[in-house]
């Protein structure tokens, strides 16, 4: 088994779990925010409404799709796509589970490990506004190219936190490379050693650009159903509009993920290293190969747990807190998260070089 | 034919084309663009000479050179959407008050 | 490292350079700015993966970081704000005459840089330079200081004429 297979297989296998949690997020955002509201949501697909996002999905599939008359042809089928693509893309660098051992080699729980890892992942994470903008322009439509502008505008502004709050993280860890920054995240012995608890101001901070980017409430405003209709998807309907929802949420998933690996410790589960998992396993007599197994299989369950608890309070912020006006959200990003963002940095630098003098 | 001479063909191949869009095109925000693409070409060479001479001395000028890409366009495109609306036109033939 | 750029293209190269040129010619050859935009960033992205198919994974990401998703970006933005619209007319008349001196200067341009590569210092094992952000920040910051600075200050000096800019107090007599 080359490292290319087992690339192209973890490929598969990320990629195969991703699109499955994204109808899984359809029924949790559904039947949440009904509870939230005291009502009790879709139940009647199937048991417990756990076949109404495939009702969703066989509903978008045979439904027309209304293409505007002036609209610009390819932008418009390629704007869906471009918002698809990003996320599944930026999973490639995220470690799921620790390494697998077959034959004797470790093989890493992971598409393809970067050295640049946490660079590559802002790269990526950057391409979303491409997919808006495209969208909002092609639809030949004064809301939605209102819309696009305003969230195009809205996501380079809290990029630029990420990027400073990012800067502090680097030199917290002292490398790019996310499965380094996980593995540096292990055991502990009285709190978890989570970033969380190294560098909370940019965990707050970049929590909340994790909301400004995906554009969920409360930084809802450019699709905000009262204000632009529906703003940069007005004009899509059928699957395209299932696709711009996909990637929404894959995008939240991705957002998640990137929080997970960086604060709560990625995969690992708190106080127990993957050594002690893999001794325990071995002491119960398994061969190498199943313990990793095993191993693994645990940490994916840890990490699940971890994503899961970032897109819940995704749900329960967007049914609980009301939207930021146009010119809040930009004081909020330019004036208020930059200026945190930097004094987060100086004091990691001061704590950093002040560090062996105490 | 190895991944050197081919990096460097493609490269020669997107700066001449750069050089051709910025010299024939009419309009300020296209020849731009082919500035964009000159810059592209360069950048292919420095990165790929790093590599042949094992050092990090192509990265760093690629550094500085995509920085400073990212400075001029930003500015020249905010001079450019000034200029439109001032003229109502960004043709660059009919930039001419200077001619004599 | 030095092993890939010696060895025979791989398939992903060669796609990746195929993309490039057409993105390229896109650009040059259509009478739409929109396209044009959608076309650099296009090439961008090829560009990009040739980065990361002769292994310099950090200037290829920050080429899709700065290039395709800041400053493409931009290009789209004005192009969507202005509205520009396509060209009535193809191109200036001796374009000819353009293209044909355009092609030998890239050919010649080619032609230099092949003989170039004859000369290039051959593989001594054991002085491979690892890629990685902690070997080349070292190098990078050591050896480049004062023009790392230099760029801060350039950027610093963009930034207040980006905001000058779009005050936008031009042509108007102020009475202060």
């Amino acid at each position: 088994m080359t490292l290319g297979l087992w690339s192209a297989i973890m490929a598969v296998a990320v990629g195969a779990a991703v699109m499955t949690g994204v109808p899984l997020m359809v029924i949790v955002e559904r039947r949440g925010s009904a509870w939230m509201q005291r009502r009790s949501g879709p139940n009647r697909g199937g048991p417990w409404g756990l076949m109404q996002p495939l009702a969703d999905a066989v509903k978008f599939a045979f439904k027309e799709e209304n293409i505007p008359a002036k609209a610009h042809p390819i932008l418009f089928v390629l704007a869906p796509a471009l918002a698809v693509f990003p996320p599944l893309i930026a999973f490639s660098v995220i470690p799921v589970a620790g390494s697998v051992n077959i034959g004797g080699v470790d093989y890493p729980v992971q598409v393809a490990n970067m050295s640049v890892g946490l660079l590559f992942l802002m790269a990526i994470t950057s391409l979303h506004v491409f997919s808006v903008l495209t969208a909002g322009w092609a639809s030949n439509n004064k809301f939605s190219l209102l819309g696009a502008l305003r969230s195009s505008s809205q996501m380079i502004s809290y990029e630029i936190a990420i990027g400073i709050c990012v800067v502090s993280l680097v030199l917290t860890y002292g490398t790019l490379d996310l499965r380094e920054i996980v593995k540096l995240q292990e055991a502990g012995s009285q709190l978890p050693a989570w970033g969380l608890f190294m560098q909370p101001l940019a965990f707050l901070i970049l929590w909340v650009c994790a909301f400004a980017e995906t554009n969920r409430l409360p930084f809802d405003l450019p699709e905000g159903e009262s204000e632009l209709v529906a703003g940069y998807h007005t004009e899509y309907s059928g699957m395209k509009f299932a696709l711009f929802f996909m990637g929404e949420y894959a995008a939240m998933f991705v957002a998640s993920a990137f929080l997970t690996t960086l604060f709560l410790g990625g995969y690992n589960v708190p106080f127990i290293s993957e050594e002690t998992l893999r001794n325990f396993f071995l002491a119960k007599g398994l061969g190498l190969s199943m313990a990793s197994v095993a191993t693994c299989a645990l940490q994916a369950l840890s990490f699940s747990i971890k994503v899961f608890f970032f897109m819940w309070v995704y749900v329960w912020i967007r049914w609980t807190l009301p939207r930021f006006r146009y010119d809040q959200l930009m004081y909020l990003g330019w004036k208020l998260l930059l200026p945190l963002g930097v004094l987060n940095v100086f004091l990691t630098i001061a704590y950093t070089y002040l560090r062996p003098h105490l | 034919m190895t991944t050197a001479h081919l990096i460097l063909m493609v490269a020669a191949f997107v700066f001449s084309i750069g050089a051709l869009t910025f010299f024939m095109k009419r309009s300020a925000v296209v020849a731009l663009m082919g500035v964009e693409l000159m810059l592209n070409g360069v950048n292919l060479i420095l990165v790929e000479a790093g590599q042949l001479h094992h050092n990090a001395q192509g990265t760093s000028l690629v550094l500085f050179v995509i920085l400073v890409a990212a400075a001029e366009a930003a500015l020249a495109l905010s001079i450019f959407v000034i200029l439109y609306r001032k003229y109502g036109t960004l043709t660059l033939e009919n930039y001419r008050s200077l001619k004599g | 490292m030095n092993a890939v750029l010696n060895e025979a293209p791989s398939i992903f190269m060669w796609i990746a350079s195929a993309f490039a040129v057409f993105f390229s010619c896109v650009v040059y050859w259509s009478n739409n700015p929109i396209a044009c935009a959608v076309a650099l960033m296009g090439t961008l992205f090829s560009t990009a993966a040739l980065y990361f198919a002769i292994g310099n994974y950090f200037i290829g990401a920050v080429q899709i970081l700065v290039y395709a998703g800041a400053i493409a970006v931009l290009f789209v933005f004005i192009v969507m704000l202005l509205d520009l619209k396509p060209h009535k007319l193809r191109s200036l008349p001796g374009q000819g005459a353009y293209l044909s001196f355009v092609t030998i200067v890239a050919a010649g341009l080619a032609a230099l840089l092949f003989c170039t590569l004859a000369k290039t210092p051959s593989e001594e094992a054991g002085t491979a330079f690892q890629l990685s952000a902690k070997n080349y920040s070292e190098y990078f910051l050591s050896h480049y200081q004062v023009a790392f600075q230099a760029a801060g200050l350039l950027v610093f000096a963009a930034i207040l004429g980006a905001i000058q800019l779009a005050r936008g107090h031009f042509g108007k007599k102020e009475n202060t």
